[in-house]
Parts: structure tokens; C-alpha cells; sequence
């Protein structure tokens, strides 16, 4: 199965672009995330690679074939989409199987590869349900194996949690997972939630305001933000100057701007003396708002002990964890 | 957190502080803080102790910074992730166009406009027209990529579920029919031509007509709705990716079940319409069964009858393939499909007055 290459794309709805020279790599089997706020043009990156939207320059290749003047018909992709869009007036299994109808496989032959899919995504022995008897979980796993069973060259979803409960999506996250690798898809997932891409991808394309801001595994994106764009978005973090670095690190690296974790700031211990401003107490893990030498600084402390606001209280910062901002 | 902007100089460098929430509720302050620190030749505005900071805080701090650059200051933003990335979001936003959209127009410029969007319709229904046309040939070679399937519960839909209204409607008109033409042919006696006035409307015109205007109504709305409501689904978008083009797998064979259920209603609303206009007639006239069906007979129907059902096939056509392109060209929510279903109702009624006008013009012409 082939990787995605996408070179110079951009495409304008009349205004200002909504992608702009968009330039990704996409490998074979990977399960790569578009991540970004809503309106920073992802779901209109995902419809442009599936061929709903004609791009206004740049080519998208699927390994070695150039798809760009292909209608979505002729690309052999499978989608997920926000809402599922089964087909209410059939069951599970014709849901599932329509494809293959369509592709002319019948028989045994379908109904193996329908077996298979509804295996694959734990539904085996529910072929015959109605759609409307199943749940949001259920339905989801419906459409992945509706996605799935025509055995695409490459898996496209569009925000395919965002219609479940939190903890349905939590689990749904390592399922989606483990059913792109178990059958081995070149995935494009869109999201705008930064812990679901954190948690389920390969590497992340960061979009801003129609451009790609920073392309890296979940670890590289929060370790090692490009930019304050990056670091706002993906986690949560103080932003320092150089003078207020060196104020709270000693010696801070090279650079301008930089960017420190809420979670690598130290209370307690030696340090610099500082004052607890605010707090919130979420169980394993309290946030702190706290002002140490004029520069208020969010911490966020886990196995957190009792503390007061007022209370004083000493900070350090290790200048190792302060990660200098190219932009 | 209690807003505060501080400004301070030191050598030729005013530094503003402005810390704290910059939120709506605090706009009129803030907006009165700003305006209160002058500009200077070289500035910083501080961000690091923004705590929050809404649209509403980015548009006012972006308002002072245009204002202290235009007054010639060279200003430099520090710290403040999410309060700095939305002032340079506000800031790099370019100056809105002066639109005239949603404001009052001149009638004078909406008629301009109505009159520039015609050839925009035109092309659009042009477009319509070569995608359907372009899917035949493919819905045909593989007939499986179109819902052929689908075109027998389609004509029982269009069809068989609209009979009794069909029937109805045209009873009534054919009853109306008869009853004026009495009335009217009486002062000269002529009660025996009502005949053959009901072969000419019934046949010719009213049947084909009120049977077109209730598919057009019913199926029509339908058709919008239902592909409206796929589409807005996704679910067009799905059967794309399955490799289903939706000219092919959708509106062919809706077009085809009209082309099917349409003549056939039109047959049931003919007969309908003349048994109304002969229930209505023979109570005020003296001419029988026997002598009105023979005053039919001798009053040339069977040219108004060919024309009558000619006719169908052309409304069945539009009918179909305006309100399939109003379905597939639903954008947005639920509320385009009601947009959409309501546009097409329209479309297709006044699209059917007008190829029958169309076509009383040609028969005429024609002598037919």
C-alpha cells in the first residue's frame, strides 16, 4: 500500500487560501494526524486528498500515481466520517458489504470478507442488526469496517470520535489504532483534539491558518514545539523571553522566545522563592498559577501536596527543559 | 485576575505591561487603559502576565498597536503565548473590504444582480444536464453502478402512492370543467359541444398538467429531501469513495421511475378527468352516456390524447433532474435542505407550466 506525497497544495474558496502551499508526506502504513483548530483548513486538506475538493494548485500522488484531476470515485480510498453516514435502511452487513456488491464480489466471497471486517472491529455475529439498534461506538466500527472491507490504498477519517462520550472515545482511540495497524492501512486521521492525537498517531501535521506549522511524532511535537503556535496548541505552556529565562534557569539556551512545560517546573526543593497566586485541584494532579521573580508561571505538580494560595512557596527551573522557539 | 496595564520608559524604550484577564467584560476598561499609555519611538508591549484573553482583548490591543505604529513607533511584542498568538492572529487579518453584503441594496442594484445570476443559472442547469447526460452512458455498460434496483420501489413511490391523489385532483378539475363548460355553452345553446371542450382541456392540457403539478409536489419534495439529506449526511460522500458516481447511482433512476410512473398517472388523471367533467355534464344536459362518449369520439380526441401523453415524458424529465441537482446541491445543514426542497417544489412547477406553454405554441404551430 502506497504512502501519500502532497506537494504545493492549495486550494481557495475565493478568499484568502484555506491551504496554502501545503506540502506533507504521508508513509506507507503510517497512521499520520492532521491536528488544528477548527477552520485551519484540515477537514479541507482530508476532503482535497479523498477528492471532494478540487485544489487550486499542487498535486497529491498515492505512492507513485498522481490522483490530483481524479474524482473520489476512482481514487480506491475508504472514509470515516464525523457522523458516521451509514445507510439507515440497511442492516450491519449490508452496510458493510455494499462496496463489495458494488466492486461485483459475491457469494461466500463476500460474506467471508464481511465476516472478516466485522471481526476485525469486534462486531462479529451483529451483521444482521439494524443500524439504528447500535450505539455510537458500535455504529463508528460499522463505518470503519464499511471503510476497510474494500481494502483501500488509503483509510481517510474526519473527526470519527467527536460524536461519542469522552470515555467511549478514549477507548475508541487505541481501537482505531489497533485496527489501521492490524490491517495495515495508510491512515489520515483529522482531529482538533490535541490528547487523541497525542495518543493514537504516528506523527501529527500541526495546521495553522491553512499552512503546516510543524510535522513530528506526538513526543517531537511536545517536547520540541517549532513554534508558540505549536506549543499553545499541543499541550500547555509558559512562554518566557531570554531575560526572564535566564532570571529563572540560569543560563538558558540559544535563543529568543522560549517555551517550558507547566509540568517541568519544580515547587519545593532549592529554588527561587515564589508565591502560590492560584490553584486548582484535579485529583492526580494540581495546577498551580505562580509568581516567582515578577514572572507568573503556570505549574502543573502530580501527587500534588496541600497548598494554599499566598502560600510561598520555592521554584526551579532546569534549563534543559527550556525549549528554545523558532518562531 | 484584576486587569492592570503599566507603562514605564527606561533610555528611549516604553514598556507596557498588561497583565491579568483581557476579556470581553473587561473591554471598556482595558479599551480606556490603552488609550491612556501613549506611543514612543520604540515600544514593548509585554504579554508574559495576560492570564486570558478573548477576541474582544486581541481586537483592543491590536486597535493600540495600529494606533502607536501609525504614530511612528517601532513596537515589539513579548511573551503571552495564547494572548500574543491571538493579537498577531487579529493583527495580520487583513482590513475587511467595505461589502455590501446584507446591507441594504438599491432595487435598481438587486435587479442588476438578479439579472447578472441568470446566466449563472442557466449554466448551472447546463452543467446539470451534461452530468446526467455524461452518466448514461456509463449507467448503462455497467449496470451495476447504478441504482437500477432501486427504480421498481421508486415507481411504486411515485407512482402507486400518488394514484388516489392524482385521481382525486383530476376528478374535481374534470368536474369543474364540465360544470363551467354547461354553464357557459348553455346561453347558446350548445350543451352538446361540452364534449368536446373537455376532450381539448382534459386531454391536451389539464390532465397532463395537475397530474405533473402533484409529482411535482410529492415527488419532486421528495427527491430534493432525500438526496438533501444524504448529502448533508456525508452520505453521498460515502458512496463516492465506494466508487458511485451520484448521477449514476441516484438520479438516473429517479429520472427513470418518473419516466415510468408519470404517463402511467397521466393515463389514470385523464380518465378521471373526463369522468368528472361527464358526472358533472350529464345531470344538466340531455345527451346520455351513449351520446356524450359518442360526441367524444366524434370531437378528434385521439390527436389531443397523443399530444396529452407526449407531454409526460418532458415534465417527468424536469421534474427529476431539477430536483435531484436541488438535493445534491445542499450545503451545510438541515436547514439547506428545507432551502433546497422548497426551491426545487417551485422550480419544477413553474418548469412545468412552462414546457407546457412551450408546447401548446409548438403543437399549434405544428397543426398538431
Amino acid at each position: 500500500m502506497p504512502g501519500i506525497t502532497i506537494h504545493e497544495l492549495s486550494v481557495s474558496f475565493g478568499g484568502p487560501p484555506v491551504l496554502d502551499r501545503v506540502e506533507l508526506t504521508v508513509a506507507d502504513g503510517e497512521l499520520f494526524f492532521l491536528l488544528g483548530s477548527s477552520g485551519c483548513g484540515k477537514t479541507t486538506l482530508l476532503r482535497t486528498v479523498a477528492g471532494f475538493q478540487r485544489p487550486g494548485c499542487g498535486s497529491i500522488r498515492f505512492g507513485d500515481q498522481d490522483v490530483t484531476a481524479l474524482p473520489p470515485e476512482r481514487r480506491g480510498i475508504g472514509m470515516v466520517f464525523q457522523n458516521y453516514a451509514l445507510w439507515p435502511h440497511l442492516d450491519v452487513a449490508g452496510n458493510v458489504g455494499f462496496g463489495l456488491e458494488v466492486q461485483g464480489v459475491a457469494g461466500a466471497e463476500r460474506t467471508r470478507c464481511i465476516d472478516e471486517a466485522l471481526a476485525l472491529v469486534e462486531l462479529a455475529g451483529l451483521g444482521g442488526r439494524r443500524i439504528g439498534e447500535l450505539s455510537g461506538g458500535q455504529q463508528q466500527r460499522v463505518a470503519l469496517a464499511r471503510a476497510l472491507v474494500v481494502r483501500p490504498r488509503l483509510l481517510l477519517l474526519d473527526e470519527p470520535l467527536s460524536n461519542l462520550d469522552p470515555r467511549l472515545r478514549v477507548a475508541m482511540r487505541r481501537e482505531i489504532r489497533r485496527i489501521c495497524k492490524a490491517a495495515g492501512v495508510t491512515a489520515l486521521y483529522v482531529t482538533h483534539d490535541q490528547a487523541e492525537a497525542l495518543a493514537t498517531a504516528d506523527r501529527i501535521a500541526l495546521l495553522v491558518a491553512g499552512r503546516v506549522e510543524q510535522v513530528g511524532t506526538p513526543r517531537a511535537l511536545y517536547d520540541r514545539p517549532a513554534s508558540a503556535a505549536v506549543a499553545a496548541f499541543v499541550g500547555e505552556a509558559n512562554f518566557l523571553d531570554r531575560a526572564q529565562a535566564a532570571t529563572l534557569a540560569g543560563g538558558p539556551p540559544a535563543g529568543e522566545r522560549f517555551c517550558l512545560r507547566p509540568e517541568r517546573v519544580r515547587l519545593g526543593g532549592p529554588g527561587l522563592p515564589g508565591t502560590i497566586l492560584a490553584g486548582s485541584y484535579e485529583g492526580e494532579r494540581a495546577r498551580w498559577r505562580v509568581q516567582v521573580a515578577g514572572i507568573e508561571l503556570l505549574v502543573s505538580e502530580s501527587a500534588p501536596p496541600e497548598r494554599a494560595e499566598g502560600q510561598a512557596v520555592t521554584v526551579a527551573v532546569d534549563p534543559a527543559d527550556l525549549v528554545a522557539l523558532e518562531r | 485576575m484584576p486587569l492592570r496595564v503599566e507603562s514605564s520608559d527606561e533610555a528611549d524604550l516604553r514598556s507596557v505591561r498588561v497583565a491579568g484577564d483581557l476579556l470581553l467584560a473587561e473591554a471598556d476598561e482595558l479599551a480606556r487603559a490603552l488609550d491612556a499609555v501613549e506611543g514612543a519611538p520604540r515600544m514593548a508591549l509585554d504579554l508574559a502576565a495576560v492570564a486570558r484573553c478573548d477576541g474582544a482583548g486581541a481586537a483592543l490591543l491590536a486597535g493600540a498597536c495600529g494606533r502607536w505604529e501609525a504614530g511612528g513607533s517601532v513596537l515589539t511584542v513579548m511573551g503571552g503565548g495564547r494572548a500574543a498568538a491571538l493579537l498577531a492572529a487579529v493583527r495580520r487579518r487583513p482590513a475587511l473590504p467595505a461589502t455590501t453584503h446584507g446591507r441594504e441594496r438599491s432595487t435598481l442594484a438587486r435587479l442588476g444582480a438578479s439579472v447578472a445570476g441568470v446566466g449563472g443559472s442557466l449554466g448551472g442547469i447546463l452543467a446539470d444536464l451534461g452530468a446526467l447526460a455524461a452518466a448514461l452512458p456509463g449507467a448503462l455498460a455497467r449496470p451495476r453502478s447504478a441504482g437500477w434496483r432501486e427504480v421498481p420501489a421508486l415507481v411504486a413511490r411515485a407512482g402507486a402512492d400518488g394514484l388516489a391523489v392524482v385521481a382525486l385532483a383530476n376528478l374535481l378539475v374534470g368536474a369543474i370543467m364540465g360544470f363551467q363548460g354547461v354553464v357557459q355553452l348553455q346561453g347558446f345553446g350548445a350543451t352538446a359541444f361540452v364534449p368536446d371542450a373537455l376532450a381539448v382541456v382534459i386531454l391536451r392540457e389539464m390532465g397532463p398538467v395537475i397530474t405533473a403539478v402533484i409529482v411535482a409536489g410529492r415527488s419532486g419534495a421528495g427527491f430534493a429531501a432525500e438526496l438533501g439529506t444524504m448529502v448533508v449526511g456525508e452520505e453521498v460522500d460515502a458512496l463516492r469513495t465506494m466508487g458511485l458516481d451520484p448521477w449514476r447511482w441516484l438520479v438516473w433512476p429517479r429520472l427513470a421511475a418518473l419516466l415510468v410512473a408519470l404517463p402511467v398517472l397521466t393515463l389514470v388523471g385523464m380518465a378521471c378527468g373526463l369522468a368528472g367533467g361527464m358526472l358533472a355534464a350529464l345531470p344538466m344536459t340531455d345527451l346520455g352516456v351513449g351520446g356524450f362518449l359518442d360526441r367524444l369520439a366524434a370531437a378528434s380526441a385521439l390527436p389531443h390524447f397523443l399530444t396529452g401523453i407526449a407531454k409526460p415524458w418532458l415534465f417527468a424529465a424536469a421534474i427529476a433532474l431539477i430536483a435531484c441537482s436541488q438535493g445534491l446541491a445542499a450545503r451545510g445543514g438541515a436547514a439547506a435542505v428545507g432551502a433546497r426542497t422548497t426551491a426545487a417544489v417551485v422550480q419544477t412547477i413553474v418548469a412545468v407550466i412552462v414546457i407546457d406553454a412551450l408546447c401548446a405554441v409548438t403543437c399549434t404551430a405544428l397543426g398538431w
